[in-house]
């Protein structure tokens, strides 16, 4: 697999968790 | 990024082990010395070795390439250039991995765990980043379509939506792509190697295009 591919992944990944976090520190707000 | 104590102890390995790279001497040896542990598997033979376990064809290996299961699954290869050597997180969940894990055998003697037929087809074609569906990737599709009994094409469908989702650009159109690659099965199932072909080269290029445009943002390239 190109490692140009997979240091996406990673950077995808990074992001996804960052994106989790944050959401579980302030919760899913729903009306 | 902390790496999960079997993928060090692996790379580990390849940095020592003698067998030739992409050798299936060395895929025995990794299979039996790491993969597999007692009636389960910690991971999958994954890439060219892992076509020709399920199609039967005997084909040429420039590497080894695994999926390793672990809270995060990573990919790993025992390429040496910097183009092609990786090591990373894969970005689709353990219980969805574990579950398209098939069993099959290798050269008709070892047994080993391989993704399923549809997962192996999405990562062939999301893991060409030339600029061209190369050749050598044509052929080896139409290995994994051969394996294709009785395919059921709804289910197909929701699986590639499932991985393309997952391991595309967010802004990427996964449900057009994904009917392109359910023609090209179709077409190689109806002997339309043509078409199949053309199918084939139009899912690359609109995965392709968008995965550059990802990298010239994340300054990738």
């Amino acid at each position: 697999m190109p490692g140009k591919l997979i240091k996406y992944w990673e950077e995808k990944h990074k992001k996804n968790n960052a994106k989790n976090k944050s959401q579980k520190k302030f919760g899913n707000k729903k009306k | 990024m902390k790496l999960p104590k079997l993928v060090s102890e692996i790379k580990k390995f390849f940095l020592q082990d003698n067998n030739i790279i992409g050798s299936y001497e060395r895929v025995v040896k990794i299979n039996n010395r790491f993969l597999k542990k007692k009636e389960n598997f910690n991971g999958m033979i994954a890439g060219s070795w892992a076509i020709e376990a399920v199609s039967g064809h005997k084909i040429e290996h420039d590497d080894i390439d695994l999926i390793i299961f672990s809270d995060l699954c990573f990919y790993i290869d025992d390429a040496i250039t910097n183009e092609e050597h990786c090591c990373n997180v894969i970005p689709l969940p353990i219980h969805y991995l574990k579950e398209k894990a098939v069993k099959t055998n290798l050269r008709g003697e070892l047994e080993v765990y391989v993704p399923d037929l549809t997962l192996q087809y999405c990562l062939k074609i999301i893991g060409q980043l030339e600029k061209e569906f190369p050749e050598k990737a044509v052929v080896q599709s139409v290995d994994l379509f051969s394996a294709y009994k009785n395919p059921n094409y709804k289910e197909i469908k929701n699986e590639i939506i499932f991985i393309l989702k997952r391991c595309t650009p967010a802004d990427f159109n996964v449900k057009n792509v994904a009917k392109d690659m359910i023609f090209a099965i179709k077409s190689y199932k109806l002997k339309d190697f043509e078409s199949m072909k053309v199918y084939l080269k139009k899912a690359h290029r609109k995965i392709n295009d968008s995965l550059h445009k990802k990298f010239k943002e994340l300054r990738l390239e």
